[in-house]
Formats: structure tokens, sequence, C-alpha cells
């Protein structure tokens, strides 16, 4: 089993070099071929000689021919030089891994809320089929699937921070306090409502399948020979329900990175949190090679991580799979 | 379902209740400390507070101070400079500093921080506009020379912009996060695209700020109105379409700006250049500008367009300093309008509401920036309000990358918003036309317009630049007030909610887009 994982693995690499040079060159032909002229953006409201755009042009090689520019990039990225953001003008590497901290705090507090929330609600829903629990849970499943985040996220924040005032309304860290004078507590506080919101929006698909999983389980000949053999209905979704059911769920959780990286830029948005999410577009809309390039690559690393996660946990949760590799 | 339903509706309702009780404490705790919280817009929170790399350009700068500055009135005046010496063919300033000027850090400002300044804005080849720039050098402490490569006389704009940074705090990759400049504010704590908290300079010269510390934010469209009406923030940036909304202890306040929305009239007739469409058949003809011109009702635009958020222009902003005042004239003087068409042989003669002239109907597309929804619409109400003179303008929202791409062709609504009169070369200079995709969309090619631009732009002091640039738009012989090459509509009014106990003083002027334009006069805000 160990050499089928080494070998399944680094087969997974070279698809991961394959994958990311491919998503930068069509990353880098699409914002070379956009009709957004990155000098012409950033000089936007301000009167500058001529001469002066040419000086910033050139200097920033924007009038280079493409190839001669990706070609730049690439040789440059090989060296671990990631280059720099025109628009922050700092280093990429440093922009990204500030912005993307918070971002993956709020990712991963949501992913994991989503799913350990997602998995218990179809659980129970599939054990409780067609009793009033399962119909709540499951209106409650596709009324959130059918809910967008920003609205959601507005409404959590009518609800809870103007009105209630249990949460704060915004940003990462309370207004008027210093940074070092900020507690972890402050910090989970403020997390909190954009986390409850993102993870609100992922549930459904999980309790659906594990929902659906759970109601074949239930209805199986093994269970219904357990219960003939007088276990009570926890001991049976425990030792027969859980490990089956757990296949799809796990899958599909962690198959959905790439909608929890869209979901936290929206997310992000309502709930003025910092992240990457406004780092993007703003590189997007001012043809900020680097950052985009950058910012690209490091979610394909991600989802393809998460798409890796699955295929791991597959093999070793479902044994009909090692047996046929 | 409706169990579920009945049980939010509840929720919702409990929520509500218990929401009753809230109170301004907070605020009134801030007045008593003389603090404000705020929050204009992305620009002020985004870090790179380096005026080496343009901070400043885009919004007034509250850490740094330069040579010069922009008083209230827009109108440069001498900052840090005492003397201005400019040699005789403009390519020598020699400009004497203050004595006894400290940065925030308590350590004095010298020529050399000047001159350190301008190089490191020079070799960062970024913003600053110092293409010009040939050498800077100190004769001594409280001295400095400038020595350019062609007679410039916006320069003077650069040393207005461009604040004086410390050569001893300077580091190139983290001084834009810890600035320590001369002017009335310093930072004392700053979290990137969150938070900036800002407290008074001790050691500005000019006159200290009167509130003892403000709290910057971006909070989004999204949950903005909810942070003003839990009374968290004290000065908030609002869309227009938000802006009338009632919230309590709080009232509208609007800040003039100087983003001016005019249409570009074409004005030759429409050929063939390089393989692309330029100039229009219909506005080419002069009688159809100056129709439209004295023709339109630009209140009644406003209102239709921009909920009133505007103010009627017949030229660039009024508060520039280098506006010619004499391009205003009193509009919606429909009958003289239709008397300059029907001279020029524009006759509705088949009776469908549109003019024609040798078969030609009176009939042209504006395009409306698509993701500006303001310009789109001033373009739609500018189109309903032209329909009275017998004009038909079909309105048509376009992205603004093919918009002004086809321009020359076919007119589009801009947003001219420039505190420089160098914009003013590349919107009517006859060279411009096509330069830079955007530069001169009205083909505007006059003559003796040239020659005044050419004489600004040549200049050696400033006197003589605004002077030139007034001539240029109108020397009482010709210009654009009677070629029309732009259909001018308003300049924008920026809506903010604001705090009713505190008092914002005389607002500045500044640009629409960034929210943080209300700061200009921050040191003169005070708790009533």
């Amino acid at each position: 089993m160990k050499n089928q994982l080494i070998t399944f693995i680094s087969k997974q690499c070279i698809r991961l070099v394959l994958l990311l040079i491919a998503i930068s060159m069509i990353s880098f032909a699409l914002l070379v071929m956009s009709p957004i002229d990155p000098i012409d953006a950033y000089f936007t409201g301000v009167a500058v000689s001529d001469e002066q755009k040419a000086i910033v042009s050139a200097y920033w090689q924007f009038d280079r021919p493409p190839v001669e520019r990706y070609w730049h990039w690439a040789t440059n990225m090989l060296s671990g030089n990631w280059g720099d953001s025109f628009v922050y003008k700092a280093p990429v590497l440093q922009v990204i891994s500030d912005k993307f901290t918070s971002t993956l705090l709020l990712m991963l507090v949501s992913w994991s809320l989503s799913g350990v929330v997602g998995f218990s609600l179809g659980v129970i829903s599939g054990i409780y089929q067609g009793k009033t629990l399962d119909r709540c849970i499951n209106y409650f499943a596709l009324v959130s699937v059918s809910t967008p985040v920003f609205w959601l996220g507005i409404l959590l924040v009518m609800v809870f921070a103007v009105e209630l005032q249990w949460f704060p309304i915004a940003l990462s860290t309370p207004i008027g306090k210093s940074v070092e004078d900020v507690t972890w507590l402050e910090r989970l506080h403020h997390l909190a409502l954009p986390a409850i919101t993102l993870s609100i929006t992922g549930v459904s698909a999980i309790v659906l399948h594990t929902r659906e999983k759970m109601i074949d389980c239930m209805n199986s000949n093994y269970m219904l020979f357990a219960k003939a053999r007088g276990e009570s209905l926890w001991v049976r979704v425990k030792r027969h329900g859980l490990r089956n059911v757990a296949i799809p769920a796990v899958t599909l959780h962690f198959a959905s990175f790439a909608e929890l990286f869209g979901g936290a830029v929206l997310a992000e948005s309502v709930f003025s949190y910092p992240g990457l999410g406004s780092a993007i577009t703003l590189a997007g809309l001012r043809g900020d090679v680097a950052l985009l390039l950058g910012a690209a690559i490091l979610s394909a690393i991600f989802v393809f991580l998460g798409n890796l996660i699955a295929n791991i946990l597959y093999i070793i949760i479902n044994p009909e799979v090692q047996g046929g590799r | 379902m409706k169990k579920l339903l009945v049980f939010m509706l509840t929720l919702v309702c409990l929520a509500c209740l218990a929401g009753c009780g809230k109170s301004n404490d907070a605020s009134s705790e801030r007045m008593k400390n003389g603090e404000v919280v705020i929050s204009v817009g992305k620009y002020m929170i985004s870090g790179g507070y380096d005026p080496t790399l343009g901070w400043g350009m885009w919004g007034p700068d509250p850490f740094h101070s330069g040579l010069h500055r922009y008083n209230k009135d827009n109108k440069l005046e001498k900052d840090l400079a005492t003397d201005v010496a400019v040699s005789g063919d403009g390519l020598e300033y020699i400009i004497k500093i203050k004595k006894d000027v400290k940065f925030s850090d308590g350590k004095p400002l010298t020529a050399r921080d000047v001159v350190f300044t301008y190089q490191t804005a020079k070799d960062a080849k970024n913003a600053v506009d110092l293409a010009f720039l040939e050498s800077v050098q100190a004769i001594d402490d409280y001295t400095v020379k400038f020595t350019l490569n062609k007679a410039w006389a916006p320069f003077i704009e650069t040393t207005a912009t461009l604040g004086i940074v410390p050569e001893h705090a300077y580091k190139k990759d983290t001084y834009g996060d810890n600035p320590i400049g001369s002017g009335p504010w310093k930072v004392i704590s700053f979290q990137k695209e969150q938070q900036l908290i800002m407290v008074p300079n001790e050691n500005y010269y000019g006159e200290k700020p009167k509130l003892k510390k403000v709290t910057v934010l971006n909070i989004g469209e999204d949950a903005i109105l909810a942070a003003v009406k839990s009374g968290q923030v004290d000065v908030a940036f609002v869309n227009p379409e938000y802006a009338n909304a009632k919230v309590e202890g709080m009232k509208l306040t609007v800040m003039d700006s100087i983003d001016a929305f005019a249409v570009n009239l074409p004005m030759v007739a429409e050929h063939e250049e390089n393989g692309v469409l330029v100039g229009n058949n219909i506005t080419s003809d002069l009688a159809i500008r100056q129709a439209l011109n004295i023709g339109i009702n630009r209140e009644e635009i406003i209102k239709n367009a921009l909920n009133g958020f505007g103010e009627p222009t017949m030229n660039f902003s009024k508060d520039l300093d280098w506006t010619n005042e004499a391009l205003t004239e009193k509009d919606n003087r429909v009958e003289e309008a239709i008397q300059i068409l029907e001279n020029a042989g524009w006759i509705d003669s088949d009776g469908d509401g549109i003019r024609e002239k040798n078969g030609v109907k009176a009939t042209f597309t504006i395009t409306g920036r698509s993701n500006d929804l303001q310009r789109y619409n001033t373009a739609v109400a500018l189109a309903k309000n032209a329909e009275k003179l017998g004009i038909k303008i079909e309105a048509k929202s376009m992205a603004w990358s093919e918009a002004r791409k086809i321009a020359k062709n076919i007119p589009t609504m801009w947003a001219f918003g420039d505190f420089s009169p160098q914009a003013y070369y590349s919107y009517f200079h006859s060279s411009q036309i096509g330069k830079n995709v955007i530069n001169n969309p009205a083909m505007y090619n006059n003559p003796i317009v040239d020659e005044h631009i050419m004489a600004a732009m040549n200049a050696t002091d400033w006197n003589t630049v605004v002077a030139e640039f007034k001539l240029a738009q109108w020397d009482g012989q010709t210009g654009p007030k009677v070629d029309i090459p732009y259909l001018w509509i308003c300049t924008v009014k920026v809506p903010y909610l604001v705090n009713d106990k505190l008092d914002l003083g005389v607002l500045g002027v500044n640009e629409r887009g960034q929210g943080m334009g209300i700061v200009t006069n921050i040191d003169t805000w005070t708790w009533k």
C-alpha cells in the first residue's frame, strides 16, 4: 500500500507541474490580451507627462513583447523570485502572504465548521428519514444552497451586528485599537460572522449527499441484520454506517476548496475582512501581471492539494479502491 | 416549510426587539476624547504612504509636507519653501526652505532630505513626474538647486504633491507603512486594508489639528450603512444611491468634486484613417454642437441621472485655478438653439421629431462606460433632454476599453478630473489627436489655441502658465467657448454621511473616485 501511495503521489506531482505551467500561460495570455493598459489604469486621475509614462513603462517592462515578458517572469519564478507587484509596489510573495493568512484562517474555520456540522446533520437526517427533523434539515439545506453568500452575509450583519450587537460589523480587529493590543479572542470574535456565513452555504452539499448515502445504508441488508441481532440504533450507525457514509462527504468536502475560495472573496467584501479577494480584483483591473500570476499559482496549488488529499483519504478509507489498484 | 419560516421570522423579530435599546454611548465617548472614526474608501488605508512612489498624487497627504501645497482655493502656495528663484531660461530653480522644521521623530528637516527625496523619487521610476529633472543638489543646509533639462513649468506642481521623506529613516521596503514626515499628522498604528490610526504630529510647524485621534477604516459598500446606523462611524463615504437614507444622528454632507462629465464631439466628418473610422458626420456640424451646448437643461439632467448630486458646468470645474469662467453661460435656451439649427439648414420636414439636413437625420450615438453607472445615466438623461431640440441621441452602455477606443468616431461620456492644467494639453492640443488612445478625442484643431497651450507649457513661471491656459479656452476671439469640442454637463458631488455633532468646516474640493477627498481639510475638523 505504501508503494502504491508513493507512485500515486509522484504521478500527481508531475500533473501539478504541468497544471501550473498551463495555468500561468493561460492567465498571462488572458491578461495580455485584455484591453487594459496598466500604465493608463495606473495614471487615472493624474496628469503626467508622456516622458514619465515611458519611463515607468520601461521600468516595469510593459513595452516588451509578451513572450519576452512571460519568459522573464517564468525564469525568475524558477529561481524562487516571484517578482514585484506593480499595484502594491512590494514583492508579490509579501503581498500574498500578508493577505493569504487572513483568508486562510477564514477558510479553515468555516471549512471545518461546515464539514462537522454538515456531516452530523446529514447523518441525523438520514437516520430519521421522513420525520419532521429530517424535513427541517432538508429544508435548511435547500434554502441555504440557494442563498447567495453576500445576501446571507448582509442579513446576518443586520440581525447580529446592527440590532443585537453580538458581533462586530466588519473588519478583523476592533475599531480604534492598535495592532499590538488586539487579543486572540477579539480576532475570533471578528472572524465569527464571516466564518458562519461562509460555512452555512458550504453545509448544504454535504448534508444532502450524506443524507442520501445514509438512507441507502439504513435500508441495506447488513443494517437489517444488525438490527435483528439486537444492536441499538446508535451502535448500528457507529459500527456500520459512519464509515460508509464518510466517503462521499470526504471527497466532496476536500474538492470544495475551489468554491471555498470564491465564497471567501465574497464574504470578505461584505464584512470588509482583509484578504486575497480584493488584491486579486485589483491586480486584474490594473494589469498587475506578477501579482495575478502569483495568486493564480497559489490558488491552483491550494485547490490541487485539496483534491489530492481527497484522493489519498479515499484510498485509506475505502478498501475497495486499494484492491482495485 | 411553514414551520421553518415561522421559526426564522420569530428569530428576526426577537432580534429586532432586542436591538431597540442600543445607545450612542460610543460616539459621545469619542466626542469627549476628541476622536473620530471615518470610513473614506480604500485608498487611505491601503498603505504605501511613500511620496517618492506617488502617495499624495491621488489624494491629500496628511503625513508629509512638500515645498509647495494647494491651499483651500486650489491655488499653489509655498509650504516648506520660503523663496523660489527661477532662472530666465526656466531651467534652474533655487529654492530656500524653512529652518527649524522637524520630522515627526524629532530630527530636523534639511536640504539633504529634499535632495534625497527627489533623487529617490526619480530613481524609483514611478508615478512622480520627474522626467525633466536633470539633477538636484543642496547648496547649503537650507537651499536646494534643481536643474531641468527642458523648461517645464508644471515642475512646480510636482513640488506641491511630493512630500519630503527623511533620509535617516527611509528604507524602501518598509517606509510605505511607517511614514515619518513633516506633515500635520503621524501614524501610530496601521493594519493594511483594515485601519489606520493617526494623531497630530506635535512637531508640525503649521497650525495643529484640533482633533486628538482619527481612526480610518474602509468598510465596504455592503456594511457601511449598518456601521453608520450602529453609531460606530462618524464620517462615511457612501454611494449616491444610498445617500438619501435617513440615519438618526447623521446628516448628509456633500463635497464638490473636480470631476466633470463631458461628451467629446468629434469636429471632423467621418472618414477612415489607417483602417479605423474617425470623425462624426453630425457632431462635426458647428450648429449641432452650439445648439446642444446652450439648448440642453443641465439641472434637469443632473436631477434625472445623478439624484441631484451634481453642479452644472460648461467647462472644467470652476474650482480649478486655471479654468476660464468666460465659458459659463445660461443654458436651456431652447428657442435660440432651435434658431441656430434652422439657420444652418437642420429642418424637421417629415414630422418625426428629428431634424434633417441634405437628407441626413440629426441622430448620433453616445456611449456610457458600463462600469460607471453615473456616467451612463448622464448619457441617457442627456439623450432625453436633447429630444426637444430635434436631435436624437442614442445612449449605449459599453465597456470602457471599447468605448474610448472608438470615441473619435462615436462620442462617449468622459470624466475629466485633473488638478493639473497639463490635462488641457492632452485634451485640446492638435498634436495630441489619437495619442495614448484617449487624448484629444474631439479631434480639436485650432492653431491659435495650440499656440496658447504651447506658450503655457514652455512658460517659466506659474502665473504665465495659468494665464495662457485661460487664454487657450477663450482669448476673446476664438477657442473652445465658440468651437464647442466638448459638451460639458456637470461636475459631480460626492455624498458623505457625517455625525451631526461633528463640524467639518469648509470642505475642500477633490476627486470623485477617491473617498478620501473629504480629509483635505481634516486639520480643521472639530466636535461642536
